[in-house]
C-alpha cells in the first residue's frame, strides 16, 4: 500500500466530507499525504484539531492495514481516487468520494440509468421501476439504485431478471446488509455481473448523514436519472437536485395527484424535468437507437385485446367491472387476466384490482 | 349380572356402563364407586329425592358401583340408570332383559334431557338394546334408524312401564328433509364482487379451503358467511356425525341438513379451538366439521394456535390424549381465512393511502406462508368497491344463493361418482397421484399448463392446486375434460403476487 492510499484511507475515516478537503489539497497542489504531517496546513484549511489528530493517528498505526485485510476478506476491491478504475463522473459532485468500496464487477462498461424512488411505493410504482429496470437491462444498460426496500429494490430485481448488471449503492460499509431483508438481493447483484459500491468503511452501519451522500454517487454515476415515485420530501427529490446540478437529465414518471407518493415525482415534471411516459421509447433513447424523442404520433402497434384495451384505458379495474364493461362472464375474464397477468402486461395494483403495464 | 346400563361419553363415542347396586343394614348412606366425576357423584342427592317422589324409600348401606370400574364416568346422564338400578333392586323386582337409560333426575322425578344422546342412541343400535331417554333427546335419537327407543318423562311413568308392562311412547324414527333455511346473506343481496362469487362456488363444490385477502370493509366477513348457503346440504352419514359432535355438547340446534359454520377469534385458546380440556370437550374445530371453519383476521392468530390445527385439519380427525386414554374427534372442514392485505389495511387501495413502512410490509407478507396456506387451495382478492363502482354495476340481480348451490351440488355429485372406487367424496380430498391419473386433462389444457407453469415458476404444490381446482371448474361447467379455460381460470386463483 502506497502512503497516499494510507492517507486517504485515514481521511475517508475520519472527515465527514473528504471529497471537500481533497479538493482544497488539490487547489494549494498539495496531497492528503502531505496534510498528516502539517498541522498548519490542516489548521489552515479549517480543520479541527482533534479530527486532524485522530486521522494521523489513524495513519501512522497499522489500522490502514487492518482495513484493506477486511475488504479483502469480504471479497471488496477498494479504489482511490486518481485510480484508473476510479468512477470519473464522480467529480461532478460536491464532495466526491475519495475511497470507494466494490464487492462485485467493476467497471460496467455501457450507459448507465440510476432510478430511485421512496421506500414506501404504491404497487403501481413498484411495477414501473421492475419493468423499467428490467427493459434498460435486456437492452444491455447499467442500473444504479440504492439498496433500499422500495423503488430501489424492485430497480435491481427488475434489472436481474433482464439478465443484466445492476449497481447498488449503499449507505453502510459494503459489507453491512441493510435491510436485513435483501440478504439474497445483494449477494445475486454482485455474483451476477453486478456490484456493491460504498464509500464508506467496511463495517460501518447506516446514518441519517450517509444516504444524502449516497445518493450523491448514484446521481453522479447515471448518464440518466429516473425517479419513479416519490414525495414531495424525500432522498430522492435530493438525488434529482444533485443530478440536475451536475447536468445530468433528470427524467420522472408522473403518478396519480391524488397520492402523496407521487407528489414530489410529478412536481419534478412541472420543474422542467423530462417526463417519462413510455418505457420502450425511453430505453431506445437511452440506448441512441432514437436520438431524439417523437414528437409525433406513436407508429400503429398490433391491435392489444379488447381486454387490456379496457385496462390500459381506466386502470385499477376489477374483474366485476371488466366482465361488466365487455359483456363477458366472470369466468372468462379470469382465465383471460391470468393469461395476461403471466405475460407482464397487467399487474396487480390491489386487492381484486388491475392495471396495465404499457 | 345386573341389565340396568347406563351410558357414558369417551370423545363422541357412548360406551356402556353396568350399574351394580348392593343394599346392606345399617345407617343410611349411599356411596358411588367406579371413577364417577363431581356431577355424578352429586346425583344420589337427586336420585334419592326422586326416588321419595315416587314412593320408593331408600334405606341402609347402599353401594353403587359402575363398571367397567376404570372407566370414567361423567355428567348428569347417570341419574336416570342409577335410580332404576336402586328402584329394583329395593323391591327385588327384575328387569326382563338389559336396557340403556339416560337422563337427568329432578327432585320431582321429571327427566331432563342431557348431553350424548345421538351416540347412546348408536350405541343402542350397535348392541340392540332398547334405549329409554328423557322427552329433550327425542328428536336427535329419532335421526338414528333402527333403535328401539322409548321417550321417558317422569320417573313414574318409566317404573311402572318396567314393572307392570304399561305403555311408553315410542320415538318416532324421523329425518330432517331436504329443505334448508334461506340463506343469510344470500349471495343474490351481495353488490358486486362476482369474481369472488365465482371462487366461493368453487370451493364450495370441490371443498377447496379459501384465502379471501382485501382491505377492511370490502365485505371479505359477508361473502364467507354466505358460502355456507351454497354448501351442499348433509347427507344422512354426514349429518348423524355433526349431530354427533353437537349432542356429546348437549347443543341441541335446530336440526336441519345446513352444514355447520364456525367463526373462531384470534384470541381463542388451543382447547376451544381444537378440544380437550380437563373435562374432554370437542373443540370449534370439530364442531365445524362437515362445515366452514372461519378464521377471520387470520395474520392475528397466534403461531401456536395455528401449529396446534394443523393435524386435524390435514387428518380429519384430531385426538386428545390424556392419562386415561385417547378420544378422537372428527374435524374435516372447509377453511375459510380472511386478511387485509397489510398491516393497515389500505394496500393497494384506490382511495385511501397504506401507511406501512416497507419492513413493515415485508414482515406482513410473511405471515401468508406456512402451515395453514399450504392447505389453501384459492386465493380470493376483494376488492373494495367505491360507491362510484357500486351505482355503476348494471342493474342484472345477481344469482341467487339456492340457485348456485343447485350447480354446486350437481358438481358434487360429478365428483363423488368420479372418485367413489377410491373413497374419496370431493375433488379437494383427492391425493395427487391419482388426481392426475384421473382428472382427465385436455390436450390443450395440459400444454397451457406447462408453458404458464414455466412463466410463473409454479412450485409443484402450486401445480397441484391448480390441478385440483381447475377439475372443480370444468365439474361446475359440467364437461367431463378439463379445457383450457378452466385451467386458466384456476390459475387466476394463485394470487401470489410480485410486488
Amino acid at each position: 500500500m502506497t502512503r497516499s492510499e494510507r492517507a486517504l484511507l485515514a481521511l475517508n475515516f475520519s472527515v465527514i466530507c473528504p471529497g471537500q478537503w481533497s479538493r482544497a489539497l488539490d487547489s494549494l497542489g498539495e496531497t492528503a499525504e502531505s496534510l498528516m504531517s502539517d498541522r498548519k496546513l490542516a489548521l489552515s484549511l479549517g480543520l479541527k484539531e482533534d479530527r486532524w489528530e485522530r486521522m494521523t493517528r489513524l495513519y501512522g498505526s497499522e489500522w490502514p492495514e487492518e482495513e484493506m485485510e477486511r475488504a479483502s476478506r469480504f471479497g471488496a476491491k477498494v479504489l482511490f481516487r486518481g485510480d484508473p478504475l476510479f468512477p470519473n463522473g464522480l467529480d461532478y459532485s460536491d464532495d466526491p468520494p475519495v475511497v470507494l468500496y466494490v464487492k462485485g464487477s467493476w467497471p460496467i462498461s455501457g450507459p448507465c440509468v440510476s432510478i430511485v424512488g421512496t421506500r414506501r411505493c404504491s404497487p403501481y410504482g413498484s411495477q414501473v421501476a421492475r419493468a423499467l429496470a428490467e427493459k434498460l437491462a435486456s437492452a444491455g444498460v447499467l442500473v444504479i439504485s440504492g439498496g433500499a426496500m422500495g423503488i430501489d429494490g424492485s430497480a435491481h430485481s427488475g434489472a436481474l431478471e433482464g439478465q443484466g448488471a445492476t449497481v447498488a449503492v449503499l449507505g453502510t460499509g459494503v459489507d453491512v446488509v441493510y435491510p436485513r431483508g435483501h440478504e439474497e438481493l445483494f449477494s445475486a447483484i454482485s455474483e451476477r455481473g453486478g456490484a456493491l459500491m460504498s464509500r464508506f468503511p467496511m463495517g460501518i452501519r447506516g446514518d441519517r448523514w450517509h444516504f444524502p451522500k449516497r445518493n450523491g454517487i448514484i446521481a453522479a454515476l447515471a448518464d440518466h436519472l429516473v425517479v419513479v415515485e416519490s414525495p414531495v420530501k424525500g432522498g430522492s427529490m435530493i438525488t434529482a437536485r444533485l443530478a440536475g446540478e451536475m447536468g445530468r437529465p433528470v427524467w420522472a414518471v408522473p403518478g396519480p395527484i391524488v397520492q402523496k407518493v407521487s407528489q414530489g415525482s410529478n412536481k419534478l415534471l412541472f420543474d422542467g424535468a423530462q417526463p417519462l411516459w413510455d418505457l420502450d421509447e425511453f430505453v431506445s433513447f437511452v440506448i441512441g437507437r432514437d436520438s431524439q424523442l417523437s414528437l409525433f404520433p406513436l407508429e400503429e402497434t398490433p391491435e392489444p385485446s379488447p381486454l387490456l384495451e379496457e385496462i390500459a384505458m381506466s386502470g385499477g379495474v376489477t374483474a366485476d367491472g371488466l366482465a361488466d364493461k365487455l359483456g363477458m362472464s366472470v369466468p372468462e375474464v379470469l382465465a383471460a387476466l391470468a393469461d395476461l397477468e403471466a405475460d407482464e402486461k397487467i399487474y396487480r395494483s390491489g386487492p381484486g384490482r388491475w392495471c396495465a403495464l404499457l | 349380572m345386573n341389565p340396568v346400563k347406563a351410558v357414558t361419553l369417551r370423545g363422541v363415542e357412548a360406551r356402556e356402563v353396568d350399574v351394580e347396586v348392593e343394599m346392606a343394614g345399617g345407617l343410611f348412606s349411599i356411596s358411588i364407586v367406579g371413577l364417577p366425576d363431581a356431577s355424578v357423584r352429586e346425583s344420589k342427592e337427586r336420585v334419592r329425592a326422586a326416588l321419595r317422589s315416587v314412593g320408593v324409600s331408600l334405606k341402609g348401606r347402599i353401594a353403587v358401583n359402575l363398571a367397567p370400574a376404570d372407566l370414567p364416568k361423567e355428567g348428569t346422564l347417570m341419574d336416570l340408570p342409577i335410580a332404576v338400578g336402586l328402584a329394583l333392586r329395593s323391591d327385588r323386582s327384575p328387569l326382563s332383559r338389559p336396557s340403556l337409560f339416560m337422563g337427568e333426575l329432578a327432585l320431582d322425578g321429571k327427566i331432563r334431557p342431557v348431553r350424548g344422546a345421538v351416540p347412546a342412541a348408536i350405541l343402542a343400535r350397535k348392541s340392540g338394546m332398547p334405549l329409554y331417554v328423557p322427552e329433550g333427546n327425542a328428536t336427535q335419537v329419532g335421526l338414528v334408524s333402527d333403535v328401539e327407543a322409548y321417550v321417558v318423562d317422569h320417573l313414574s311413568s318409566l317404573l311402572s312401564h318396567i314393572k307392570s308392562g304399561s305403555d311408553l311412547p315410542r320415538v318416532k324414527s324421523e329425518k330432517p328433509g331436504s329443505d334448508i333455511p334461506a340463506a343469510d346473506p344470500d349471495f343474490g343481496d351481495i353488490r358486486g364482487q362476482s369474481a369472488a362469487k365465482r371462487a366461493l362456488e368453487i370451493a364450495a363444490a370441490g371443498h377447496h379451503n379459501v384465502l379471501l385477502v382485501g382491505a377492511p370493509g370490502s365485505g371479505k366477513t359477508m361473502l364467507a358467511r354466505a358460502l355456507r348457503g351454497i354448501l351442499p346440504p348433509l347427507s344422512d352419514r354426514e349429518l348423524l356425525e355433526t349431530l354427533t359432535v353437537r349432542s356429546t355438547l348437549g347443543s341441541d340446534g335446530p336440526l336441519d341438513r345446513q352444514p355447520p359454520f364456525r367463526i373462531v377469534h384470534h384470541t381463542a385458546s388451543t382447547v376451544a379451538v381444537c378440544g380437550g380440556g380437563s373435562a374432554l370437550r370437542p373443540g370449534e374445530i370439530s364442531l365445524a366439521h362437515r362445515g366452514v371453519l372461519f378464521l377471520d383476521e387470520f395474520t392475528e392468530f397466534r403461531r401456536d394456535l395455528v401449529e396446534a390445527m394443523r393435524q386435524p385439519l390435514e387428518d380429519g380427525a384430531i385426538s386428545v390424549s390424556r392419562a386415561s386414554g385417547t378420544v378422537e374427534y372428527p374435524s374435516r372442514v372447509l377453511l375459510v381465512l380472511a386478511a387485509n392485505p397489510c398491516g393497515c389495511g389500505w394496500y393497494g387501495d384506490p382511495v385511501e393511502a397504506c401507511r406501512c413502512s416497507a419492513s413493515e410490509l415485508e414482515r406482513y407478507r410473511r405471515k401468508f406462508s406456512g402451515p395453514m396456506m399450504d392447505r389453501v387451495d384459492l386465493h380470493i382478492s376483494v376488492p373494495r368497491l367505491s360507491p362510484e363502482e357500486l351505482v355503476g354495476l348494471s342493474g342484472a340481480a345477481s344469482e341467487k344463493s339456492d340457485s348456485i348451490r343447485d350447480r354446486v351440488c350437481r358438481a358434487r355429485s360429478v365428483q363423488r361418482e368420479r372418485w367413489r372406487r377410491w373413497g374419496y367424496g370431493c375433488n379437494a380430498e383427492v391425493p395427487e397421484k391419482l388426481l392426475r391419473k384421473e382428472m382427465a386433462l385436455s390436450r390443450e389444457g395440459k400444454a397451457v399448463l406447462i408453458k404458464m407453469a414455466n412463466r410463473l415458476n409454479l412450485s409443484g404444490r402450486g401445480m397441484s392446486r391448480v390441478l385440483k381446482v381447475s377439475r372443480t371448474v370444468a365439474d361446475l361447467a359440467g364437461e367431463s375434460e378439463v379445457s383450457k379455460t378452466a385451467v386458466m381460470e384456476a390459475l387466476s386463483y394463485r394470487g401470489e403476487t410480485r410486488s
